[in-house]
């Protein structure tokens, strides 16, 4: 017999980083009316809302947690006013911690080269994490032309501009990550 | 009035125009701009989409910074350094999570600073900034240009309507444009997305760039760097990918302003732009 006992352990991995609770959701399909990437997600982000409900943890291999852009645009109109936004940033988050193969490889990868200039200068210096990223997601080519149209218009910055405090930066990683 | 600045780093290289015309525009206004001493990166899209105590606690320590300055306020005028900050500020408010990111600051920290847009400073003080507008901008079409950070999330934000902000507006049209109806106002740009996946934002920014020009708009005006990378610097693949031309100028409302206070066009670092302001013969003339 097909079990159909629901699982609340993503829900509750959900609420123990961001707070939401999504139980709530009714499944209006605002969100996903709403959402301006939804045309490129392979799981709208209501069904998103239905799996994470229910335990469906394939939810954390969907391209959806990491194409969504982050602009808030369903949590500020989901009627029982759940955060969707903050819930992909947990999803996203338990995705990496149970290194679950991401489906666009490529977005963690910005984070992640973004993070690490961070850490190592305490402010991010654009043109060296532009290059890095470039080199390791082999999209070399892309963008030459906007980056030397740019870097003539004094848009790049050739120098890194670093903080005093960079070590703070690397302490507070260091730290959150052991959590 | 004096307030902690805190510039980010899109300030520093892609955004640069932007920190120049603030300071300038700043200087003419009466507003003195204190840079924190010190201060980090705000974690941006990066921080909270991989962990979110992180993404609190690096605000917090520039926030901390801020305190031991002579202020009540900061302002960050990149609307997503604004909206990283803000969230600090508001979701620290919850005793729980302030203690959890105070215990990892090296410094003291009390969370009682306020967190400013420039937009909001501006029309707070709109009053006395109209006497010093010399140079109205009267033959100027624009389309202003909220975005995404600047207002969403709104519990965060706590700042004008989300679905219909009118601040920006305000502020164009004391500056003496003309502001146009149009249907993207709040719409996403794909922010970071731009970088791996282009694709995706060269779909969205042609869809921002052909309502404003459906509405007549000479130039679309944004109060972010994201925003302003993705629509000036994106035109031309736009252009590639969906053949339609539309040579539109990005402007940041602070050159807007400083235009129109009379600070001349080459002080406001508008030839840094990849779309031509000059291509709107008014602008010509400054
Ligand atoms: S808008 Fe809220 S209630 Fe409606 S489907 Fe989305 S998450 Fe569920
Ligand atoms: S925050 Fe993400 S899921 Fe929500 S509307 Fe924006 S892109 Fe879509």
């Amino acid at each position: 017999m097909l079990d159909l006992v629901a699982d609340d352990t993503l829900a509750n991995q959900i609420k123990e980083i961001c707070g939401e609770n999504v139980k709530k959701c009714y499944q209006c399909g605002k969100c996903t009316a709403s959402c301006p990437l939804a045309f490129a997600m392979d799981v709208k982000p209501n069904q998103v809302m239905r799996m994470a409900q229910i335990g469906l943890r394939d939810v954390l291999s969907s391209s959806t947690i990491w194409i969504c852009a982050s602009c808030a645009s369903c949590t500020a109109r989901c009627p029982l006013e759940i955060r969707i936004s903050y819930v992909m940033d947990a999803l996203r988050e338990i995705a990496l911690k149970e290194n679950i193969p991401p489906k666009e490889p490529r977005i963690p990868l910005f984070h992640k080269i973004f993070c690490r200039w961070v850490g190592w200068l305490g402010k991010l210096y654009e043109l060296g994490f532009i290059m890095e990223y470039k080199l390791r997601s082999g999209q070399w080519f892309n963008d030459i032309l906007m980056g030397i149209k740019m870097f003539i218009n004094g848009k790049l910055n050739p120098f890194p501009t670093t903080s005093p405090n960079s070590e703070v930066v690397r302490q507070l990683m260091e730290k959150t990550s052991q959590r | 009035m004096k307030v902690a600045y805190f510039p980010g780093c899109s300030l520093h290289s892609t955004g640069i125009e932007f920190d120049i015309s603030v300071r300038e525009v700043c200087k003419a206004v009466g507003i003195e701009l204190e840079e924190i001493e010190g201060w980090i990166c705000c974690g941006a899209t990066s921080a909270h989409a991989t962990n979110h105590l992180l993404s609190l606690a690096m605000p917090a320590y520039s926030l901390a910074l801020a305190e031991r300055m002579d202020v009540e306020d900061v302002v960050a005028p990149c609307a997503a350094c604004f909206n990283r900050l803000k969230h600090t500020a508001v979701l620290c408010q919850d005793k729980a999570t302030f203690e959890k990111v105070r215990e990892l600051l090296p410094i003291p920290w009390e969370n009682r600073l306020r967190i400013r847009n420039l937009l909001d400073l501006f029309v707070g003080m709109l009053e006395e900034i109209k006497p010093k507008i010399t140079k109205p901008l009267s033959d100027l079409k624009l389309a202003s240009y909220y975005g995404c950070l600047l207002l969403r999330p709104p519990h965060i934000c706590q700042f004008d309507d989300p679905e219909n902000p009118t601040t920006m507006d305000e502020l164009l049209r004391a500056c003496g444009a003309q502001v146009v109806d149009w249907t993207h106002k709040t719409e996403c740009c794909g922010a970071n997305l731009t970088i791996p996946r282009s694709d995706l934002v060269v779909e969205l920014t042609y869809r921002i760039l052909k309502s404003a020009k459906t509405a007549g708009a000479d130039a679309i005006v944004t109060a972010c760097p994201f925003c302003h990378l993705n629509l000036d610097a994106r035109q031309a693949d736009v252009h590639r990918v969906k053949g339609e031309i539309f040579n539109i100028p990005i402007l940041y409302f602070t050159q807007v302003l400083g235009l129109a206070l009379g600070i001349p066009a080459k002080k406001l670092g508008l030839r840094r732009h990849l779309v031509d302001p000059f291509l709107i013969p008014t602008l010509r003339r400054r």
